[in-house]
């Protein structure tokens, strides 16, 4: 049975294929105006989730990335002010190394000596990075270490710090416990070393050899508690460059990946927009001559 | 035979042929009308007795117009255009919905949810700074109202689908009356022998229109007139009536009778999409903003509610967001706490010592945590939201090659239809070229008879 081929199926056949073709030419534009292969939601639902988990992920690591560059800069920040710490104490242990048997215009002189010292090392202790001070525990706001007077009306530096650690985020389940307490830098078995360099004062100027040999091993037992601390701050610093490198990896890593998902190949999308263009023109071609397929052409 | 017989035989032939051209004049009229079912003239051979020796004489006369359709094709277009009609509108409003959920681009509420967190983790950093608590208290917000705004949009674009619904109900009853009437009309003329196919293509044409809105079947009766019945077996149309079905609430229930309502029967059509999306698909996207909203809520007040502020001093109980009020919709309720906003120095930082920065640092390592309630189990707020977006653009490209589908199954059958009732002019100007050739060849028998009368009346003369 031959099929009936009417005029109103010629039209509709030519409009579904006009329409057909201006869809494809539509997408492919819109992906050559955006260059991005996933334009709304729907254009690849899986992959839109994908990136979307992506985007986050990298949220994350522009986070923790931040928070290795804030702590870096602490850590850096410590390291110095903890050699500078070493290099004072050490100054201060070879004014006492160098006064055990020597005469009083130069104990004098040792005083003052140590007086600058002291000034400096409340000073280097005192250090802030922002709104913090770097040996003031988790305290914010207050200078750690602070000039009173005891009981005796004698000057004494009091510690206001506490002893909690400043914690960083540098990963998913990764923290980082980076500051250094006024504790754990100047003071050692119960003592300051501000009241260790009050006590050599008091001893160079009565003149006490005993005492003073005696703190001059209390400031060496000092310089290498603070060049401990010092390595231990530099090990974090290492920790902290290995978090970094890692972050790092892993967003160039997602980058690529959303770069692949997200962004059309050009070549591909040209040649595709070419094919589009061929289906366009036919489309029209064909239909600009179904009124010329009829009877009533040869009827005239 | 007499002469004077052919001169009726050709007034019958020129009557029946005058006739099949109006036939097919008309078809070639309505070659562009899509609801019209091309006719066909029935020419059949009439005897009349004629007191000549052959005794019988045969004519011609125009018995019937057929009308040329295929009533299983009919019948497949409704069923594809109450799929057309449902996945059409589903497309239609999903795609509102898409644009409410297009994280494409660089803007969106993964991105503020990326911020809320990194506003907290700077908060961890510098716990007494205060830009960045107003800068937390601002990402905040714009997090509050991203989710809030989504949910009032989803709230509306439902509210919308709700009176479609009404509209749709009334369409319905307005077609279902319509069809009544027609077939109230076609019965009674087709009674008095006249002509009905013009009623039929009004009727089938309603029918059409009443299947994009409800799944329907329908079943011609020997007068002439359809039932049509609801997917659920109920009588919508009769011969002569209708029943009107009625929007109470949220139920769809046929008027004056109150029963079970029809809602989980009418599954397809546009009413069946629009039941589907406001009972159902709307819901389910408000639900997931709300388990959104009420995981961030309840998370990061627990770990706000216990800190110490800035002097050090204990603090319990303060809200970073306003508490969630009961029987109402968290996304839509979700709001940074007005205590926070008039003083942005009462945001909880830190756990034990003023500075510590603990609590933001913990409010903000949440992110990497499963807080928000999916399906059965616990999910990242971040992956949440990406499983909601996700979910949406499942349903709308779905929904979409459904569409594209359904469009070409009645693209299909609708080229099957017209390939059976549509008009192909062609033919018509064959049919007329042989009907004009029938007309001419009766007026010249008519020439001949009355040449041959004149011959005799020259005899006679």
């Amino acid at each position: 049975m031959i099929m009936r081929v009417t005029d109103g199926m010629r039209i509709q056949a030519s409009l579904a294929h006009l329409e057909r073709a201006r869809n494809g030419s539509r997408g492919v534009l819109e992906q050559m105006g955006t260059q991005q292969r996933i334009n709304r939601p729907s254009d690849d639902p899986a992959g839109v989730e994908r990136l979307l988990e992506w985007k986050t992920v990298r949220g994350d690591i522009a986070r923790y990335q931040d928070q290795i560059r804030q702590t870096s800069q602490w850590l850096r920040m410590t390291d110095l002010a903890l050699g500078h710490a070493a290099d004072l104490i050490g100054q201060a242990a070879e004014l006492a190394e160098g006064n055990v048997c020597s005469d009083e215009a130069n104990r004098q002189n040792a005083i003052r000596a140590l007086e600058a010292v002291e000034s400096e090392l409340f000073t280097l202790a005192n250090t802030r990075c922002g709104e913090r001070g770097l040996f003031a525990g988790s305290a914010a706001g207050v200078a750690p270490f602070a000039r009173d007077t005891d009981a005796f009306g004698n000057p004494i530096v009091r510690y206001d710090g506490n002893d909690e650690s400043l914690v960083a985020t540098i990963g998913g389940n990764a923290t980082l416990e980076y500051s250094v307490s006024g504790t754990e830098a100047f003071v050692q078995d119960g003592r300051s070393l501000f009241q260790v360099l009050a006590d050599l004062k008091s001893a160079l100027g009565s003149g006490d050899g005993a005492a003073i040999g005696q703190l001059r091993i209390e400031l060496n037992g000092f310089r290498r508690q603070t060049t401990q601390v010092q390595s231990i701050s530099g090990v974090r610093q290492q920790r902290l460059q290995s978090a970094a490198a890692h972050l790092s990896v892993l967003d160039q890593k997602l980058a690529g990946l959303m770069d692949d998902a997200q962004n059309v190949d050009l070549a591909e999308l040209a040649a595709a927009f070419a094919m589009q263009e061929v289906a366009l023109n036919a489309s029209y071609e064909i239909t600009a001559r179904i009124g010329d397929m009829s009877i009533l052409a040869f009827l005239k | 035979m007499a002469i004077s017989s052919l001169l009726n035989v050709s007034r019958d032939a020129l009557m029946s042929y005058q006739g099949a051209i109006q036939i097919t004049g008309s078809n070639i009229a309505n070659v562009s009308n899509a609801d019209y079912t091309r006719q066909r003239a029935v020419l059949t051979a009439s005897s009349r007795l004629s007191s000549g020796e052959a005794g019988l004489q045969t004519s011609v006369s125009l018995s019937g117009v057929d009308r040329i359709y295929d009533r299983f094709i009919e019948a497949q277009i409704l069923d594809a255009t109450t799929s057309g009609g449902y996945c059409q509108t589903r497309s239609d409003v999903l795609g509102q919905v898409e644009i409410l959920f297009n994280e494409t681009a660089e803007s969106g509420l993964g991105n503020d949810l990326v911020h809320f967190w990194n506003a907290w983790g700077s908060l961890a950093s510098e716990p007494s700074g205060l830009v960045e608590r107003n800068a937390l208290i601002s990402a905040a917000d714009t997090l509050a109202s991203g989710i809030g705004d989504r949910c009032q949009s989803l709230q509306s674009l439902r509210a919308d689908v709700g009176e479609a619904v009404v509209e749709t109900v009334a369409k319905i009853n307005s077609l279902a009356a319509d069809v009544a009437s027609l077939n109230d009309r076609i019965v009674s003329i087709s009674m008095s022998g006249g002509g009905v196919n013009d009623l039929l293509d009004k009727r089938a044409a309603a029918l059409n229109d009443l299947a994009q809105l409800l799944p329907i079947q329908s079943v011609e009766v020997a007068d002439g007139s359809v039932n049509v019945f609801t997917a659920g077996g109920e009588m919508l149309v009769g011969s002569k009536d209708s029943r009107s079905l009625s929007a109470t609430g949220t139920d769809i229930v046929f008027s004056g009778v109150p029963g079970v309502p029809l809602n989980d029967r009418i599954g397809s059509g546009r009413l069946g999409a629009l039941l589907e999306l406001r009972d159902g698909t709307l819901p389910g996207y408000m639900n997931r903003l709300d388990q959104l909203a009420t995981a961030l809520v309840t998370e990061v007040n627990a770990i706000h509610a216990n800190g110490v502020d800035a002097t050090g001093a204990p603090v319990v109980g303060t809200r970073f967001f306003s508490d969630l009020p009961v029987g109402t919709s968290a996304a839509l309720s979700m709001k940074v706490d007005a205590g926070i906003l008039a003083d942005p120095s009462t945001i909880v930082a830190s756990q034990a010592a003023a500075g510590d920065g603990e609590v933001a640092r913990r409010i903000s390592a949440l992110n990497a945590q499963a807080i928000v309630t999916d399906g059965g189990g616990l999910v990242k707020a971040g992956s949440h939201w990406a499983a909601t977006v996700g979910l949406v653009a499942g349903d709308v490209s779905t929904i979409q090659r459904r569409t594209e589908h359904s469009e070409a199954v009645l693209n299909q059958l609708q080229s099957k239809r017209e390939s059976v009732s549509g008009v192909a002019v062609d033919e018509e100007m064959v049919l007329l070229i042989q009907y004009q050739l029938g007309y001419a060849a009766a007026g010249r028998l008519c020439s001949a008879a009355e040449d041959m009368l004149e011959t005799l009346m020259k005899l006679v003369d």
